[in-house]
C-alpha cells in the first residue's frame, strides 16, 4: 500500500523511468557484463536461452541491490549534490515504493536463477544482495572508512556468479576476477573522494578523505594501485588470460601506476589549482581499466573456445 | 484539478503497459528455458529434474 498525500493535487504517480533509476542501470550495466565475462571465460557450455535468461536474473537481482541501497541511503542522498536528484530524494518515488520493489525484485531473481541455472549461483546472487545491503550499506558504509575496501566485494561477486551458472560451482579462476574487481575499486572510489571531498563530509560518510585527509587517501590509492597491477598480471598468467591480454594488460597497469604515482606527488593546492585534472582523469581512466580488462579477458575466452571448434 | 488527475491516469497506464511487457517476457523466457531444459534433460530424472546417477558414468565430456 503506498501512502499517499492528503492532497491528490501534491501527488506524482511515478514513471517507469522514476522505477527504472531506482536500479542503478550505470551499475547493472557493469555487473552484467562482469558476469557475462565470468560465464564466458568458465569452461563448461551453456546453452544461449540458459545463459541470458541467467544473465537477466543477475541483472534484475542488482537492481534489487540497487533499490535496496538507494531506500537505505536515501536520507544521505538528499544531502549530497551526487545524488541529491536520485527519485527517492527528488520526490519522485517514495520509500516505500522503493523497498517494495527491491524486495520483490531480488526474491525474484534469486528464485528464478536457482531454477534456470543452478543453487550455487542463486546462493552467491543471493549472498551478494545480503552483502551490498546490509554489510555495506547499512553497517559499513557509515561507521569506517574501510567501507569502500570491503563492501567493493559486493560489486566483485558478479563474474563468479557467472562462472557458477556455467560450472555449478567456484574456482581459482573465478575468484582471480572477484580479486581484480575487489582491488580495483577501493583506488576507483577514492579517486571519486578526492574531488567530491565536500559531498562525502557534508553527509558524513567517513570516507577515507574525511577520516584521515586527502593526503592518507593518496598513499592508499598508490598502495592499492600497486596490489591492483599484481593481481591484473596474475590474471593474465592464469588460465584466464594469454598473450593478447598481456600484451594491453601490462601497458594499461603502467599507466594506472603512472596515474596513481602522479596523485600521490601532488598535494591539495596543487588538486584545487588545476581542478583536480589528474585525479579525474584517473577516475575515468579506471572505469574504461576494469572494462578492458574484462573484455581482455572474453577476447580470451572466446579465442580459446573458437580454436578448439577448428 | 482535472488535468491533474488526467495526468496521473495517463502515466499509471503507461506503467502497466510496461508492466504488461515485463510479465509477457517474463513468461516467454520461462516458456524458452522449460523447452530447452527438456529437449537437453535426458540425464533428468522426470519428477524432479536432477541428474540421474546412472547415466553420469557414460559421460566422458564435461
Amino acid at each position: 500500500m503506498v501512502n499517499l498525500p492528503t492532497n491528490i493535487n501534491e501527488y506524482v504517480e511515478p514513471t517507469f523511468e522514476d522505477y527504472f533509476e531506482l536500479l542503478k542501470p550505470k551499475v547493472m550495466r557493469l555487473v552484467v557484463f562482469t558476469a557475462a565475462i565470468g560465464l564466458l571465460a568458465a569452461p563448461y557450455s551453456v546453452h544461449p536461452v540458459i545463459a541470458l535468461a541467467s544473465l537477466l536474473c543477475v541483472a534484475v537481482g542488482a537492481g534489487g541491490a540497487g533499490a535496496f541501497n538507494m531506500w537505505w541511503d536515501a536520507d544521505i542522498d538528499s544531502i549530497m549534490k551526487r545524488t541529491c536528484d536520485r527519485p527517492i530524494p527528488s520526490g519522485r518515488v517514495t520509500s516505500q515504493q522503493t523497498l517494495i520493489l527491491a524486495i520483490i525484485l531480488s526474491v525474484f531473481s534469486i528464485v528464478f536463477l536457482g531454477l534456470f541455472a543452478n543453487v550455487v549461483a542463486a546462493g552467491l546472487l543471493a549472498f551478494t544482495i545480503f552483502f551490498y545491503l546490509v554489510i555495506y550499506s547499512i553497517w559499513l558504509k557509515r561507521r569506517t572508512p574501510q567501507n569502500i575496501v570491503i563492501g567493493g566485494a559486493a560489486g566483485a561477486f558478479p563474474p563468479m556468479i557467472g562462472w557458477a551458472i556455467a560450472s555449478g560451482g567456484m574456482s581459482f579462476e573465478s575468484t582471480l576476477m572477484f580479486l581484480l574487481i575487489f582491488i580495483w575499486t577501493p583506488p576507483h572510489f577514492w579517486t571519486l573522494a578526492l574531488f567530491m571531498n565536500q559531498d562525502y563530509s557534508r553527509a558524513r560518510v567517513p570516507m577515507l578523505t574525511v577520516t584521515h585527509g586527502l593526503m592518507a587517501t593518496r598513499r592508499h590509492i598508490f598502495f592499492y594501485t600497486i596490489l591492483l597491477s599484481i593481481v591484473a598480471v596474475s590474471v593474465g598468467i592464469s588460465s584466464l588470460g594469454g598473450s593478447i591480454y598481456l600484451l594491453v594488460a601490462v601497458p594499461l597497469n603502467i599507466w594506472f601506476l603512472a596515474g596513481s604515482f602522479r596523485i600521490l606527488l601532488r598535494n591539495d593546492e596543487k588538486a584545487k589549482a588545476d581542478s583536480f585534472r589528474v585525479e579525474r582523469k584517473v577516475f575515468v581512466f579506471s572505469i574504461f581499466y576494469l572494462f578492458i580488462h574484462f573484455g581482455l579477458i572474453g577476447v580470451e575466452a572466446f579465442l580459446e573456445r573458437a580454436f578448439l571448434a577448428v | 484539478m482535472m488535468n491533474k488527475q488526467h495526468e496521473i491516469y495517463s502515466r499509471r497506464g503507461k506503467n502497466n503497459a510496461w508492466l504488461g511487457v515485463i510479465m509477457g517476457c517474463l513468461v516467454a523466457i520461462i516458456f524458452l528455458v522449460t523447452i530447452v531444459k527438456l529437449a537437453s534433460g535426458s540425464k533428468m530424472q522426470g519428477f524432479d529434474h536432477t541428474l540421474r546417477p546412472e547415466m553420469l558414468e557414460s559421460e566422458n565430456t564435461k
